[in-house]
């Protein structure tokens, strides 16, 4: 399957999602007024990957800001991966910020999906 | 005192991000807290003000914490359930505002576009304060909507 690659601007992030690599990420910013440039192809790739997935998914989450906006893309993004066998999410945050912390909680209770959170 | 005020006619780019970190106390989850707010204000602002005619944001830094106020046109018959929602938001508990908060994100799964009033409630839940609302009428069809709100910092 294609790799998608798209790289970080200072206000949406970067996102790597490579099936032959295993190498699932979304890191950076996401904090356009309108994200779905970055989220749509995302969304699009994960459905088409769910059809054929590893055994295993890890997908690493790692944002040091996201607005509202961002918030639905997101869920969406996250929602996707429980029609992945095996997908988790690694939810990344800096040590201390606790307010990351909460907001993979809220989206671990909206989506199916187990969560790991990791700082770093 | 220090006052930052923002250039609404700039895009958010990684200045907007220094100054910001710059205008913290030091410490992570101020900066990120000021950052958001900010984030939140300036995407009220441009998708939901009307222009940026009279629009403005400035963020004050004093001895007790951080005063945002952000000010933008909005049309006149919003300013009737814009400030019901904000005296709901203002009756709301921590806990009920984050409840509120995962409802609404949740509802948004099946909808087009984010409910607007979202970035309410997460500059609520961030700033821990009341949000503080006034309307000024502009002619028959257009209002000013000013807002402030208070960070404290003391810890």
């Amino acid at each position: 399957m294609k790799r998608l690659q798209i790289d970080a601007t200072d206000i949406t992030p970067s996102v790597t999602l490579d099936a032959e690599k295993n190498i699932f990420e979304l890191s950076g910013r996401s904090v356009a007024d309108n994200p779905s440039d970055v989220y749509q192809p995302v969304l699009q790739w994960l459905n088409n990957y769910a059809r054929d997935p590893r055994p295993v998914t890890l997908v690493s989450v790692k944002l040091e800001y996201f607005n509202t906006a961002s918030s639905k893309a997101l869920l969406d993004m996250l929602s996707a991966l429980s029609f992945i066998r095996n997908a988790k999410v690694l939810w990344y945050y800096q040590e201390d910020d606790e307010d990351m912390r909460e907001a993979g909680e809220e989206f671990f209770e909206l989506v199916n999906v187990p969560f790991e959170f990791k700082t770093y | 005192m220090l006052v930052y005020t923002i250039d609404l006619s700039r895009e958010i780019n990684e200045g907007f991000f220094y100054k910001l970190k710059q205008f913290g106390d030091g410490r992570l989850t101020v900066t990120k807290r000021v950052t958001e707010i900010t984030l939140e204000l300036l995407q009220n602002i441009r998708s939901h003000g009307n222009g940026l005619t009279h629009a403005s944001l400035s963020i004050i830094k004093h001895e007790s914490g951080f005063t945002w106020q952000s000010v933008n046109g909005v049309s006149s018959n919003v300013v009737k359930p814009l400030s019901e929602k904000i005296h709901h938001i203002n009756t709301l508990s921590g806990a009920e505002l984050q409840q509120q908060h995962k409802q609404i994100l949740a509802n948004s799964k099946h909808i087009q576009a984010i409910n607007p009033g979202l970035g309410l409630y997460r500059i609520a839940l961030r700033s821990q304060s009341k949000l503080r609302a006034s309307f000024k009428p502009l002619g028959s069809a257009l209002s000013t909507f000013s807002l402030d709100i208070n960070l404290a910092t003391h810890s």
